[in-house]
């Protein structure tokens, strides 16, 4: 009796060792994420958000970020509404959408956002800004993305990754927009600086009954696209200041005299009738990139190639392949569209020729 | 004498009613607001929800009291400067000293990257440049009469610093300077918390105590310097006295909220209709008045829709409707 009553006391703590360790192992191992977010924060999250709002800028452009992942599309609560429809996108590969999601109107701020109750709220940016501070007091967490840069959009799929408990799909959506960025890296590789051509990339946008002609800003993708396409954008030449899209006129335009013009169409202008205007134009038709018939229209589907959507891998490899054929004999866009809808939203193929296709108003090749 | 003590107890009964709807308001406001019911909520249910509790303590109670500061010290300045200027169309806008704190507050972000001090310094020194410059070209204008000429270099005052606001946009970081300086465009609230509360607190309510404490000179430094000396004032330093005080206020309230239109023009004229012309009359009553038009204007803004409206929009949408209705409904003849 003494020594079974020895053996139960000694027994005790491996009892109690061995519960704590079959705990561990069943525990959910989803409990709390921390990530470090692209304004440099740590936030910490005490379970996975199950209810997501995407808010700020485009938010159209978060909300496709979600739908790159199974969970994402469960999760995404609802979003800013910046225009009469939140995206244009999301119902042709979800048809709840929109009835299942909620919309905030234009800037809403913590009263608005914290009836929704959500475990998240992203956005974009890389400086923390008054409604994140607002945010915070209230003990919502919010998740701030860059997109705008191409290193930071590795980084925001793996952020993604992290609050939607799924590194795995993450790190596959990283490994592809990574190997086509190489495979265009490497067929520029031994590119000389003098080899680039000056490259003209202007939104052409209405204003009335006129149009204007913006450039973007120098830390925007759409120059940073145009830098790893191997061309020389014109529009970081001069002292341009480096704010947002900035109105440009024919003069400036003639003193960079560009080799090649693609012209970012705003959604509700015709492409081929703007191309064919500006060829027309006896003004433009002077430019050399014209007279070359260096002048494209950039490509388009729901949304621009050229925006910080995903779609802006498509932009860089038909940028690329359109200024360097010869570097690059195999590229096929439309298979490469196939593959990008197939991979990343789960379309296949003949989806993809319906419903994206169709949206494509301009030439590709 | 009988006639005056019925003024005067109208009056205490205008101020003891502008008070009372001040309070109730301010208490209703702690209630009304997007969560946790679009709308107007019970007691019980914000304390038995935890995040209407955070909400309420951490943002709806300093958005409150920054809303009645920026209503009582915008409408006080506009209160001071009507009258010192002999100007019913004047205000912080119109004599470019709100154009001027905006232009600063702008600069500071541009330049030092937005830390608060200098916000608030660069909105205080340049809504008194604005403040100086429409002065100086109205006494240099060698045509018109005295409000014209106030009027004209307001204007120029105002658009100069609008045009440099501008500027400042068009030269920042869309990333990380922009964002800032666009609010400054929208002008609202919704951002207010304690530390911005504190921030102000100081600057307006010794401003406001300095136009409350010599609201009475303002009927003399009204007068011409030499009828305004007869009568025992110092004309010139208590102007200057009274200027700072209302552009200190006007600064300091714009640096967090942004340009807000219309209140300091709007108000001082209905608290005039109510209280009548006598300064030591209207300031006050301009103040509570104030306080009250903007705290109502945005407890509208944060929960009307499921979005934050401009303020400005609705100070000058309500405001200039509330002013139509009092205007017509002023009958011809004298008031006592």
């Amino acid at each position: 009796m003494r020594r079974i009553r020895h053996s139960a006391r000694a027994s005790k703590p491996g009892l109690i060792l061995f519960l704590l360790l079959s705990c561990s192992l069943f525990a959910d191992p989803a409990e709390g994420v921390t990530v470090k977010d692209a304004a440099g924060r740590t936030v910490h999250l005490g379970a996975l958000p199950k209810r997501i709002i995407a808010v700020g800028e485009g938010p159209y452009i978060l909300a496709h970020l979600m739908y790159l992942f199974p969970e994402g599309r469960e999760r995404l609560l609802g979003m800013e509404q910046r225009g009469p429809i939140a995206t244009e996108f999301i119902p042709l590969i979800d048809p709840d959408f929109p009835f299942d999601k909620k919309f905030l109107a234009m800037n809403p701020g913590p009263e608005q956002i914290a009836p929704f109750k959500p475990d998240l709220v992203i956005t974009r940016g890389t400086k923390v800004d008054a409604r994140a501070l607002a945010l915070n007091r209230i003990g919502i967490p919010i998740v701030f993305l860059d997109t705008e840069d191409f290193e930071g959009y590795a980084g925001d799929l793996r952020i993604l990754g992290q609050v939607l408990g799924n590194p795995n799909r993450a790190e596959e959506l990283v490994a592809f927009f990574r190997e086509r960025q190489e495979a265009v890296a490497r067929g520029l590789a031994d590119l000389a600086a003098s080899d680039k051509p000056r490259l003209l990339m202007a939104m052409v946008i209405p204003r009335g009954e006129r149009i204007a002609v913006q450039v973007p800003a120098r830390s925007w993708l759409q120059t940073r696209m145009a830098l790893a396409a191997g061309a020389h954008p014109v529009w970081t030449d001069t002292a341009q200041p480096v704010s947002g899209w900035t109105v440009v006129n024919l003069e400036q335009i003639a003193l960079w005299n560009p080799d090649r013009i693609d012209l970012i169409v705003w959604h509700s202008l015709e492409p081929a009738k703007i191309l064919a205007d500006f060829k027309a134009d006896p003004r433009w038709a002077a430019l050399k990139a014209v007279r070359a018939g260096e002048i494209r229209i950039f490509p388009a589907d729901a949304y621009g190639w050229d925006l910080p959507d995903p779609r802006w891998i498509l932009g860089l490899q038909w940028l690329a392949a359109g200024l360097y054929p010869k570097r690059f004999p195999g590229f096929d866009i439309d298979r490469e569209l196939e593959t990008f809808f197939g991979r990343l939203y789960g379309m296949d193929k003949a989806a993809v020729a319906s419903r994206i296709r169709p949206l494509i108003r301009m030439k590709l090749k | 004498m009988a006639g005056k003590g019925r003024t005067d107890g109208a009056y205490r009964r205008l101020i003891l009613v502008l008070a009372v709807c001040l309070l109730v308001l301010t208490l209703f406001s702690i209630f009304i607001g997007r969560y946790p019911r679009a709308g107007l909520s019970s007691p019980r249910d914000v304390l038995g929800d935890d995040l209407a509790i955070r909400l309420v303590g951490s943002l709806r109670l300093p958005r409150i009291i920054a809303a009645c500061l920026l209503g009582a010290a915008l409408s006080a300045a506009g209160a001071v400067f009507q009258t010192l200027f002999r100007n019913p169309l004047v205000d912080s806008g119109f004599l470019g000293v709100s154009q001027g704190a905006a232009f600063g507050a702008s600069l500071a972000i541009v330049l030092f990257g937005g830390a608060a001090a200098s916000v608030q310094l660069g909105a205080a020194v340049f809504s008194l440049v604005g403040l100086a410059g429409s002065y100086i070209i109205s006494r240099r204008i060698r045509f018109g009469g005295s409000i014209l000429r106030l009027v004209l270099s307001g204007i120029i005052v105002a658009s100069l610093f609008s045009a440099g606001t501008g500027i400042l946009k068009y030269l920042a970081d869309p990333n990380k300077q922009l964002p800032d300086l666009t609010f400054w465009m929208l002008g609202g609230l919704w951002s207010s918390a304690w530390p911005d509360v504190i921030q102000i607190l100081p600057v307006t309510l010794i401003a406001l105590a300095v136009i409350y404490l010599m609201r009475w000179r303002l009927n003399l430094l009204a007068m011409r310097d030499e009828t305004a000396f007869s009568l025992g004032a110092s004309p010139r330093p208590e102007r200057l006295i009274l200027l700072l005080a209302a552009a200190a206020a006007t600064a300091a309230v714009v640096c967090k909220a942004g340009q807000v239109s219309w209140v300091g023009l709007i108000i001082p004229h209905i608290a005039r209709r109510l209280a009548g012309s006598d300064a030591q009359k209207t300031v006050p009553a301009s103040m509570l008045l104030g306080a009250f038009f903007v705290l109502a204007c945005d407890d509208i803004s944060r929960t009307l829709l499921s979005g934050e409206i401009p303020l400005g929009i609705l100070t000058s949408i309500i405001g200039t409707i509330v002013f139509l209705i009092l205007l017509m409904k002023e009958r011809p003849g004298a008031r006592r």
